[in-house]
C-alpha cells in the first residue's frame, strides 16, 4: 500500500491519479499509524515551505516520517516535498527541514537566472551514480527554490539558463524530485515506475 | 535546457470548446475531453482553459470539467474565468487546475493576487492581460476586451508581480484573430522589464510565427487557438519546425521509442506519390530532423542509413508528422531523384500522374496573363482583347475545316491552333478549365 501524505497543503489528487495508474491501493492519510504501515510514502507539495513545515508538525507527521525512513520505508518527496526533505530553507526567512537529506533549499541566484519560477519543460541529465539513468526526456517544473548541487545526493540535474538545478535526489531510502512526475506525461510515468522497482530491489 | 512551450487555448461554453475571433462571433467545435486529450498525445506543452461565459453568467468556474480534464491528461493545465474570490482558487486548485489565471478581477481586485500567491504560491497565479494600443500607449482593456481601463499595460503588469503574480499571459486585441503573428513590438515591449514566464498570446497564423515568436524575443510560450483548432498547423508540425531552427522544444517524438523501431511512410510532397517505407531509431528519426534529410535503420545492414548518400537521391525533409496511435511516421519530401535502389522513381512501382496537355496548356496562358512575357503571343491576344480572340477563333474554326479536306497533318496543326485559342478565350473570359470539364463530363450518359 502506497500512502500519499494528506496534509491539507496543494492539489494532491493529480499525485493520487498518477500513483494509483502504477499502485491500485494508493491511499491518502494523515494518520501516523497507516503511514507506518505503507511499502511506500509520498510527500507531496505546493506552496510555501514554512506553511507546508508547519501542517506537517501540527500533525506531528514530521516525526513519523523520520520513523519511517528509519523502519527504511522509501520515501519520495515531489516539488516542495523534495525540498522539506532537506536539513533547512532560506525561503522567506530560516526554516528547519525534515533533516533525511543534508543541505539547504535556497532562491535561485538571480545572476544566473533571467526568469524565476523555473517555468517549463526541461531535460533530464543523469550524474554518474544516477537509478534513473535510463530514462531521458523532459521533466516539467515549477518552482523558485532549489537544492543545493551536491553531487553526493543529485541523480539527475537540468540546466536553466547558467544555473544546474537538482532535479532527482536522493538518499539511501528517501527519494526526491523537483519536478511533477505525475504532470510529465509518460516519462513521469516511467520515472514513478522505477521508483517502485528501485525501492523494491532495495527492500 | 528549458524548452519553448506551445500551448493550444482551450475557449469552454455550454461545456463545449467554441471557436471566436476578435472575442465575437464565437462557433462551436469540439468535446474539451477529447480535444484536450489529443493535444496533450500529441506534444501539447500545458493547456489552457478558458470557461467564457462564466464572468456572463456571474457564476463560479465550471468545477466538474476540471476535475475531468485532471484525470484524462497527464500535463499541467491552467484554468481562467469567473475567479473572483480566493474560495474560486481554492475550489479549482483542489479539482486538480495546476494554474489559475486572473484578469478582469484581478484588475478589479488587485489583492487577489496577492492573496492567492500567498496561499498557493506564485507559481499557480497567471495574471492574463488584454492588451491594445491606443495612440501610442498600450492599454489594459478588460470584460473581455470591451472595456478601456485607461492603464498602461506596463504598469499593471509590474503591479500584478509585484502583488505575486507568477507567470503572465500577454493577449493583443489588436493581434487576436489577424492570424499574422505574435504582437512582436507589444512582447519586446514588456519582456525586458519583467522577471517571470511570459505566454504570448494572438496572431499566430502558421507555424512560423512561432519561430518568429522564440527568434526574436526571450518569452516562454506560445498560445494558439484557432490554427490548432481548425487542424490548419498541428502542434508536431510547430514543434518540427522549431527543432529544425534549433529552438529548444520538448521532443514529441519521445513517445514513440518505446518501441524500437517505427515505420516510416516516405511520401512526394511535389506528386503525392508514395516512395518507400522504411524504419527509423531515435538516431535515424534525429539525424532526420537535425540533418533535414531522411535517415533510416537499415535492418540488413543494422546500421544508420543516410539515404542518398551514395546514389546522391536524397530526399528533403518538407514535413513530419505521426499517425492517429503515435506508432508510424509520416515524412513527406522533395526527393532529388528515384526512390527505389532499382532506380524506379517509387518502390511501389508507380509514377506521377502526368497532367494532362489541355491542363498543361492552360497554366501557361494563366500564368501569360497573370504575369505577361513581353514578345509572347498568348499576351498579344490579351492585350488586343476579347474581339481580336473572337476572331482568331473564327479563323481557326474555317482553317480546320479546310484542314480536314487536305490531310490529316493539317487537320490535327489545325486543330491544335484552335484549341489553343479555345483555350486563350476561356482565360480571357475567367473560366476555369475545370468548369469545361464538368459542362463535358455531364454529357456522358
Amino acid at each position: 500500500m502506497t500512502i500519499i501524505i494528506d496534509y491539507g497543503v496543494g492539489n494532491i489528487f493529480n499525485v493520487l491519479n498518477a500513483f494509483r495508474k502504477i499502485d491500485p491501493d494508493t491511499k491518502l492519510s494523515a494518520d501516523p499509524k497507516a503511514i507506518l504501515t505503507a511499502t511506500h510514502i509520498i510527500l507531496p507539495g505546493v506552496g510555501a515551505f514554512e506553511d507546508a513545515m508547519k501542517a506537517l508538525k501540527t500533525l506531528g507527521l514530521d516525526q513519523t516520517l523520520i520513523e519511517a525512513v528509519d523502519m527504511k520505508i522509501p520515501v519520495l518527496g515531489i516539488c516542495l516535498g523534495m525540498q522539506l526533505l532537506y536539513e533547512k530553507s532560506l525561503e522567506n526567512g530560516t526554516w528547519q527541514g525534515l533533516g533525511l537529506i543534508p543541505g539547504t533549499i535556497d532562491l535561485f541566484d538571480k545572476d544566473a537566472v533571467s526568469t524565476i519560477p523555473h517555468m517549463g519543460w526541461n531535460n533530464l541529465v543523469h550524474t554518474a551514480k544516477s537509478p534513473f539513468a535510463n530514462i531521458e526526456g523532459y521533466a516539467y517544473f515549477v518552482h523558485s527554490y532549489l537544492a543545493p548541487l551536491d553531487p553526493q545526493y543529485v541523480y539527475a540535474y537540468v540546466d536553466y539558463e547558467k544555473s544546474k538545478v537538482p532535479a532527482i535526489v536522493g538518499r539511501g531510502n528517501v527519494y526526491g524530485m523537483q519536478f511533477h512526475p505525475e504532470k510529465s506525461s509518460a516519462l513521469g510515468a516511467k520515472l514513478i515506475k522505477q521508483f517502485y522497482k528501485l525501492t523494491q530491489e532495495a527492500l | 535546457m528549458l524548452a519553448k512551450r506551445i500551448i493550444p487555448c482551450l475557449d469552454i461554453k455550454d461545456g463545449k470548446v467554441v471557436k471566436g475571433q476578435q472575442f465575437e462571433n464565437v462557433i462551436t467545435i469540439a468535446d474539451p475531453l477529447e480535444i484536450a486529450k489529443y493535444y496533450s498525445d500529441t506534444g501539447a506543452d500545458e493547456l489552457i482553459f478558458y470557461d467564457i461565459m462564466a464572468s456572463t453568467e456571474d457564476r463560479g468556474p465550471f468545477l466538474n470539467l476540471v476535475s475531468e480534464i485532471a484525470k484524462t491528461i497527464n500535463i499541467p493545465f491552467t484554468v481562467g474565468g469567473g475567479v473572483k474570490s480566493i474560495d474560486d482558487f481554492d475550489a479549482l486548485l483542489k479539482s486538480g487546475a495546476d494554474k489559475v489565471s486572473i484578469n478582469t478581477q484581478a484588475f478589479l481586485n488587485p489583492h487577489l493576487i496577492k492573496e492567492a500567491s500567498l496561499k498557493y504560491g506564485a507559481q499557480c497565479v497567471v495574471l492574463s492581460v488584454d492588451i491594445k494600443k491606443v495612440a501610442d500607449d498600450y492599454i489594459v482593456f478588460t470584460h473581455g476586451g470591451r472595456t478601456n481601463t485607461g492603464r498602461t499595460a506596463i504598469d499593471w503588469i509590474l503591479e500584478g508581480i509585484q502583488l505575486g503574480a507568477g507567470e503572465l499571459c500577454i493577449n493583443s486585441i489588436d493581434a487576436d484573430g489577424s492570424k499574422k503573428g505574435f504582437d512582436l513590438p507589444l512582447l519586446k515591449s514588456i519582456e525586458s522589464k519583467v522577471t517571470v514566464p511570459i505566454i504570448a498570446s494572438g496572431g499566430a497564423g502558421d507555424k512560423m510565427d512561432f519561430v518568429k515568436l522564440f527568434k526574436e524575443t526571450t518569452i516562454s510560450a506560445g498560445l494558439a487557438a484557432s490554427i490548432f483548432h481548425s487542424k490548419k498547423v498541428s502542434i508536431p508540425e510547430v514543434k518540427f519546425e522549431l527543432q529544425r531552427e534549433g529552438i529548444p522544444v520538448r521532443s514529441y517524438f519521445a513517445p514513440l521509442f518505446d518501441a524500437k523501431l517505427i515505420p516510416a511512410i516516405v511520401q512526394s510532397a511535389q506528386t503525392s506519390v508514395v516512395l518507400m517505407l522504411a524504419y527509423v531509431n531515435a538516431e535515424a528519426l534525429e539525424k532526420t530532423i537535425t540533418t533535414g534529410y531522411t535517415h533510416f535503420y537499415s535492418r540488413s545492414r543494422q546500421s544508420l542509413w543516410f539515404k542518398g548518400e551514395t546514389s546522391g537521391n536524397k530526399q528533403a525533409l518538407v514535413d513530419l508528422r505521426y499517425d492517429c496511435d503515435n506508432d508510424t511516421l509520416l515524412m513527406r519530401v522533395d526527393e532529388a531523384g528515384p526512390a527505389c535502389h532499382t532506380g524506379s522513381y517509387s518502390c511501389f512501382n508507380q509514377m506521377p500522374e502526368d497532367k494532362n496537355v489541355f491542363t498543361q496548356l492552360m497554366t501557361v496562358i494563366e500564368d501569360r496573363k497573370a504575369n505577361p512575357v513581353e514578345g509572347s503571343y498568348t499576351n498579344y491576344l490579351f492585350e488586343k482583347g476579347i474581339d481580336k480572340i473572337l476572331k482568331k477563333v473564327g479563323e481557326e474554326s474555317a482553317e480546320v475545316i479546310i484542314g480536314a479536306k487536305n490531310s490529316k497533318e493539317e487537320l490535327l496543326y489545325e486543330m491544335a491552333d484552335l484549341f489553343y485559342h479555345s483555350l486563350v478565350l476561356l482565360a480571357n473570359q475567367n473560366i476555369d478549365i475545370s468548369e469545361l470539364e464538368a459542362e463535358l463530363k455531364k454529357r456522358f450518359k
